[in-house]
This record gives structure tokens, sequence and C-alpha cells, in this order.
């Protein structure tokens, strides 16, 4: 049956525990969330979180073997990850729209409880051109450097695009440091009425996707140095920099409307 | 080692089919629970006063919030979308399997997860009297301070969840793995249709993961988005809700409308009539449907502008869906129509569906829904795209689909039977609240004035028929697995997988050479 | 509401403030605080006898809740007053 199943030019994938294992995590996880935020420890949630990591770290490592080792992932079954890829981008970027829309509905009509005005009386805000700005260019730079990358990948440059990456992943750090630093030196808080509450979703929902695309980068440049991708064939690291571009964007409209708009 | 083979073959399964097969089982099942759960409102409604539910209504409320996740999120979606659509997606379109085996698997079991989750919001500190809006301030802290009402968002987010992930190896497979003879504008109208809902799952269901989640935190973070204390607004929920519920409701829909053209074509021994009208039409449905959210709304307070537009739009919806009915009949008109179970149960969702469509106009009209918002007139409309339009596509299906599903035939006898009690069970359950919602009787709440009783008792027996029907159809399904005659190719086909002598567990093969036959 | 109930005739004149296109929808919270700002900002330039600040005055008084006027009219006094009075 195996040597059957690889005729096709798509992967049929053997069975894995992985799907329910992460199931039952994510259980663990929600059921521990609500536990703990009513007060009743985190016991459960951290047993979950911890499952959770490790049957994600399963699950990939399955998907690089058959990718890398077993040689499942044919140049089909790769536009067919490239287009889940897209697809769950699109799905990211209309969560955003739902927190934009809170922020604009909070704010393009601010109610009479915050004194008609926005930002409301007595919320002192984040100065856009100061740190957010230096931000910004972080960003904007770790796009340039990412793309540096993503082009000595396609063209076989090794080094260059390790250099790159390796660039792009310190920049990310480095602001995901200064919105920590952001966060710990503002004045408001996420209980501050709904000025604190939007700044902070949309902020903090952008920091933790951050989070995730530098986690992205990283996995890419350690493959990388351990010898998996090859010019044709590297489309974790693609996922990882399409993501990073959709990052991106988000920081500009959040930047743009939140600190810019928002803040005088 | 069996129970190792068992893990095996259907826990840790890849396969499109066996999830296919337990994405129905569990819809099956869950349909059990929302039917039981809606027979006790039965119940409590058929006198006046407080009957089995003993006057607590906050417990009739934890059932309304029950039975309207569980039909719609937990029956409706997990059947059409996750069993019909993962069985013959991939077949249909010739690709052997779906993208995203793995996720396909995730999906699934996401399920079980999510009711789980609800059935404890059940139980827990008063449960969730929320109805499935989980409106604030009746979702705040102030209306429900116990933990209910948080399992019950969390609930909701592993549902939406399970449907991103299905809809992104949906349209995976979809635009990746059509067989190089498959184009776009040869593809079977189900597969257009599944594809359509996947599309609108994944464009709404994050904006409810994201509304949910800002009421979470409203709930137990001190954030204040949909409290006006803190200068929030709890229409911006309503807002975001909508967003995702409108669409939600013709997410549906569209497969149903998928499978009632494909049993309706095969029937009637025609091609579709119309086909790419057809097609235009189900992207109409899904374009318009995402931008009349508010009409839901109405009674909110929003300016009269606002209202004029989505009154607008939302009946603009009625021409693409009179495409589709005028193309069902254009199908039928001058056919060789085969009376089969299945062909009766579409024939059925014509009719009711057309009724209910024609209820949702008259709702859809800004000035008429002042007076009908919240009333059981709504009720009876919803119920009739739904537990009609919906349900009877479920049957048609599982009478179009289960000779090859199973690999034998139900009793045509009884399938007759139970087309026609169900079929009287549900107008009468649901024609008479046409009357107590124009009379005014409001919906949500467990009691009401002595004038709407009549009409409740009426209603309250037909529920009987139809649980009688739901139950008989449940054993002629057992029966036809102990007894059925083995069912075989009698005709030539029309949609591919008629082509197909029987679907075995791995039998790709086969079915990408029937595609490429096509060519 | 003593102002309007001296005519003899007992004619009870009922209005409320006029339409404005800024604040078309039902929800007339919005209209009713910048009526009520208005009406300040006015009693501050042109003294409280103006009558075109008495006219002010009658739209916020039939638009806004009185509990909420007299929050606001504490709020003044204490110099807590959210709004740009």
């Amino acid at each position: 049956m195996e040597k059957e199943r690889r005729i096709s030019e798509y992967h049929m994938v053997d069975v894995s525990p992985w799907p329910v294992m992460s199931v039952i995590a994510l259980m663990g996880v929600l059921i521990g969330m609500i536990e703990w935020m009513h007060g009743m420890g985190g016991r459960i949630l951290v047993m979950g979180v911890i499952s959770m990591l490790m049957s994600m770290y399963g699950w990939w490592r399955d998907v690089i073997r058959e990718g890398v080792l077993e040689g499942s992932h044919t140049g089909k079954v790769q536009e067919g990850l490239r287009k889940g890829v897209l697809w769950f981008i699109f799905t990211e970027s209309m969560l955003f729209v739902s927190i934009f829309w809170a922020y604009y509905h909070s704010s393009l009509s601010p109610s009479v409880e915050l004194g008609g005005v926005w930002p409301p009386r007595g919320i002192r805000v984040v100065e856009a051109w100061e740190l957010p700005m230096l931000n910004t260019l972080l960003l904007l730079m770790s796009g340039v450097t990412v793309t540096w990358s993503h082009e000595s990948m396609r063209s076989g440059e090794k080094e260059e695009m390790e250099k790159g990456l390796g660039i792009t992943i310190i920049l990310g750090i480095v602001f995901l440091m200064i919105q920590g630093y952001e966060y710990y030196e503002s004045e408001f808080r996420i209980t501050d009425g709904v000025y604190g509450s939007s700044f902070y979703m949309g902020t903090g929902f952008h920091g933790m996707h951050v989070l995730v695309g530098v986690i992205m980068l990283s996995m890419g440049l350690i493959r990388s140095i351990r010898g998996e991708l090859t010019s044709e064939h590297h489309v974790g690291l693609e996922a990882g920099i399409w993501y990073w571009h959709f990052v991106d964007v988000v920081w500009l409209f959040l930047f743009v409307s939140i600190y810019w708009w928002g803040g005088v | 080692m069996k129970w190792m083979r068992w893990w095996l073959r259907w826990v840790m399964t890849t396969n499109h089919k066996d999830i296919g097969t337990m994405y129905l089982i569990y819809g099956c099942w869950m349909g059990l629970m929302g039917a039981g759960i809606s027979m006790i409102m039965r119940m409590e409604l058929s006198n006046v006063g407080s009957s089995v539910l003993g006057g607590n209504g906050q417990l009739y409320n934890v059932l309304v919030t029950g039975h309207g996740v569980i039909m719609l999120l937990m029956v409706v979606m997990p059947v059409m979308f996750g069993g019909y659509g993962n069985w013959w997606v991939p077949i249909m379109i010739g690709a052997g399997e779906m993208a995203f085996p793995r996720l396909n698997n995730v999906s699934f079991w996401m399920m079980p997860v999510s009711t789980v989750l609800l059935v404890m919001s059940m139980l827990v500190e008063g449960g969730a009297g929320t109805g499935w809006t989980v409106y604030p301030p009746l979702s705040g802290l102030v209306g429900h301070s116990g933990g209910g009402v948080d399992l019950a968002i969390v609930s909701l987010h592993v549902t939406g969840l399970s449907t991103i992930l299905g809809g992104i190896n949906m349209l995976s497979t979809i635009s990746n793995m059509r067989n190089e003879v498959m184009e776009l504008e040869r593809m079977p109208l189900f597969v257009w249709c599944v594809g359509m809902t996947g599309v609108l799952g994944m464009l709404v269901m994050p904006v409810l993961a994201g509304g949910i989640t800002m009421l979470l935190t409203d709930r137990n973070m001190g954030t204040s988005f949909y409290s006006a204390e803190g200068g929030g607004d709890a229409v911006l929920y309503e807002h975001l809700f909508w967003f995702f519920g409108h669409p939600e409701v013709y997410m549906l829909i569209l497969p149903g409308f998928g499978i009632i053209s494909q049993v309706i074509s095969e029937y009637s021994r025609k091609e579709i009539f119309g086909y790419i009208g057809m097609v235009y039409a189900i992207i109409g449905i899904g374009v318009v449907g995402s931008v009349v959210w508010a009409h839901h709304m109405f009674t909110s307070g929003m300016d009269v502008d606002t209202k004029g537009y989505f009154m607008a739009a939302s009946m603009i919806i009625a021409i693409p869906t009179g495409i589709k009915v005028f193309s069902w009949l254009g199908t039928m008109w001058e056919g060789r129509i085969v009376w089969s179970v299945s062909m009766k149960f579409a024939s059925g969702f014509v009719v009711l569906f057309v009724i209910g469509g024609l209820t949702g106009l008259i709702v859809s009209n800004a000035g008429l829904d002042i007076a009908m918002h919240d009333t059981y007139y709504v009720v009876a409309h919803f119920h009739y795209v739904l537990s009609m339009g919906a349900l009877f596509a479920i049957y048609a299906g599982y009478y179009y689909w289960t000779g090859k599903m199973t690999g034998v035939e139900y009793s045509e006898e009884g399938g007759k039977i139970h087309f026609w009690s169900t079929f009287i069970g549900v107008n009468v359950t649901f024609f008479p609240m046409h009357y107590l919602g124009l009379g005014g009787m409001p919906r949500r709440i467990g009691e009401y004035a002595d004038g709407y009783e009549g009409w409740n008792r009426v209603a309250s027996y037909g529920s009987i028929i139809t649980i009688m029907s739901m139950i008989y159809w449940m054993w002629l399904v057992v029966k036809s697995w102990e007894k059925g005659k083995e069912s075989e190719v009698e005709w030539e086909g029309r949609s591919i997988e008629w082509g197909m002598r029987r679907i075995g567990y791995h039998n790709w093969k086969e079915e990408v050479m029937l595609v490429k036959g096509m060519g | 509401m003593a102002e309007e109930g001296e005519n003899e005739n007992m004619e009870i004149k009922l209005e409320t403030a006029p339409h404005d296109p800024r604040f078309q929808t039902t929800n007339q919270a919005k209209h009713c605080w910048s009526r009520y700002i208005e009406y300040h900002a006015c009693v501050k330039q042109k003294g409280e006898e103006d009558s075109e600040c008495q006219k002010f005055k009658r739209w916020y008084k039939s638009l806004c809740p009185n509990e909420w006027l007299e929050n606001w009219d504490e709020q003044r006094a204490n110099g807590t007053f959210p709004g740009p009075v």
C-alpha cells in the first residue's frame, strides 16, 4: 500500500497522533484559562500549554521530515501549502479587521462618558513621533532585510540569505523589547476605559503576531543552517516571510490610526 | 491489537472519507441533543404558565442558548460542510484526498471539544442564558457573573477555529487539487457551494473570534469595549456578531443549495438548467450576504439612511436566490422525474425554502421589522429556512449518497413514510408560529399570555410528530446497515461519484481516473 | 417648564430640539451632550440671559435625562467635567 500511495502527485499523509493530541491540549488550555481567570489557580493552564507546545513540536517535526527526508512535498504539494498559508494570512487579517472595527467604532464618535473627544479626557497618550516612530522604522527596515534574504534564497546565495534573515530576527526582537518598554512606561492601563482597552488589544495582538513571526523566521534560519532549504524548496521560510510582511502592514495601520491619528 | 487498529483508523485518521463519516455521526448525535432540548422547550410552551421547568426562566434561556448553538454550529455546519463536503468535494474534483489531511482531522476533533465546553457552560453556575448571540450587557459580568458565559465563549471560539481550518483546507483543495480536466466552469455546483461556504467562513469567523475575545476580556480583564461606563458601546458587539452571524446563515444553507442542485439534476435526468447563472448566483449570495448584517439590528437605534441601505441590500439577495429557485424548477421542467426519496426531499426543500424566503423579505423590511423583531414571526422565518431548508437538504443528501457511502441501500417505503411524517411534522410545528408572531408573542421567554395557548399547543403536537419521524429515520438508517440490499450502479449518473462502483477506504486512484475520463 | 406654563389659556406646546443632521441615530445621547456643552459655551460668551443660550437650554432640557444633568452639574462644580467647557 505504501508504494502505491507514493504514485500520487499529492501527499497522501499517514495516520498521525498530533491532531487529536493538540485538540486535547487545546481543551486543557481553554478550561485552564477559564479556571485561572476565575481565580482557581493555573495548573491546568500550564499543563495545557505544555502539551500544546509538545504536540506542535511533534506535528511540525513530522512535516519537516516528510518534506526533507521523504520527499513528499512535490511541486504541486508546495503550491497547495503556499495557498493554505495565503488563506491563513487572510483569516488573520480579518481578525485585525475586528480589532480595528472596535477601535474606530469607539473613536470616530467618542461616547458621552469619554467627554465626546478622542483621546478621552485625562488620558496621557503615547507620543507617536518618539518610540512608536522608531518602531515603525525598525519594522520597515526589517521588511527590507527580509526581502533581501528572500531574494538571496531564490537565487541560492545562502550566506546573504542567512545574514538578511538574522538581521530581520534581531530587528523583530528589538521591536518587541521597545514595545515592552513602551507598555512599562505608559501612563494608562488596559482597564482605563475604552481607550486603554483598544490600545492594548490592538498593539498587544500585533505584538503576539510579531512574536510568532520571529519564531517562524528563526525556524527558517535554523533549518537553513542545518542545510534543509534549497532555492527551489523553502515553503516554511517563505510562509514566515509572507507572515512577516503581513505583520509589517498591520503595524503601519496601527501606527497611523492608534498612535498618530488617535493620539492628537 | 484490534483496539490499536481502531484507534489508528478513526482517531488518528487522515482519510477524508473517514473524517467525513465521523462528522456525520457527530452531527447526528448532536442533532438528537439539539432536538431533545427543543422538545423540552416545546413541553414548557405547550400550555400557559410554567410546566416542566418549574418557572425557572434562566434554565429556559440556557436551553435556548444550547439549542441555537448546537443546531447551527454543531449540526448543520459539521454535517453539510464537514460531512458531505469532506466526502464528496475531493471525489467530485478528482483530487483523491484533501489538501491537508491532518488539518482535516484537527478540524473534526475540535467539534467534540466545543461540545464538551458548551455542555459544561450549561451546567456551571446557572449556565449561559444569553441565546446564541451572547449579547452584552446580558452576557457581561452584571448579567452573568458565573463561568458559564466564559465557557460558552470559548466553545464558540473552538467551533470558529474548526470552521476556519476547514475553510483553509477546502479552499486549498479546490484551488490546487482539481484534476486537469476539471475546469472551474465544469465543477459540480456542490463544490462551488462548499467553496463559497469556505470563503465566507474564513471571512467572518475571525471577526466573531475577535468580538467574543473582547467580550471575554470585558468580563475578566477589566476592558470596556462593550460597557458604557468606560466609553464602550454594546452596539459594537451587535455589529461584530452579525457581521459574522449573517454570512453564517448563508454558510448553513449554501451547501444545502449544492446538494439540492445535484439531486434535482440527477433525478430529473437533465443537466442543471442555467449552470453559469447558478454559479454566479452562489457568488452573488456570498458577496451580498456579507454586507447586509445590520438588518438584524433594526431596533438598535440606527439612523434611517443606514436602515434604508441594509433593507435594500437584504432584499436584493432575493434575486440570486430567485435565480436558483427558477433554475431548479427549470431543471425539473420537462424532465423525466424519478420520485425517489431524495427527490421528494429536494422538492420539499424548494417549496418550504421559498416560504421561508418570502417571510424573510417581510422581516427584512425595516418598517415592518420594528413590529416583527423578537417575535415568533422571526422564529418561524428562520426555522422555515433552517429546520426545513437545511434539514431537508441534509436528508436529501443522506438518501442520495448513502448507497455510495455505506454500500447498502435504504428502504424506499420507509423513506416515503419518513418524508411525509417530517413534512407534516415541521409544518404543523412552525406554521402556527407565524400567527403567534403576528399576534405579538415574544421569543426567548418561557411563558406567555393566555391568548397564545391554542397555536402553541398545535406547535407542540407538531414537534412530537417531527421528533417521531426523526427517531424513525434513525431506525431506518440502522436497519439499512443491518439488512439493506447492496447498492449498485442502477443507471448512468450525471455527477462523478455515480460512476464509481463502490467507494472504499483507499481508492483514490479510481476516483482520479474517473474525473480524467471526463476530459 | 415653568417659563412656558405662563400663558393663561393652558395650551401646552410640546416640542423638542429640531432635527440636526449631525445626529441621525435614534439614540440622541450625543445630541443632548452637544447641546449641553453648547449652552455652557454660549453662557460663557454671551451671558445667561441671551435668547440664543436659552434656546440651547430648552433643547438640552428636553433631550437629556435629568439624572445625567444633575451628574454633569455636579461634575462642573467639582471641576471634573470631561467635556470641553
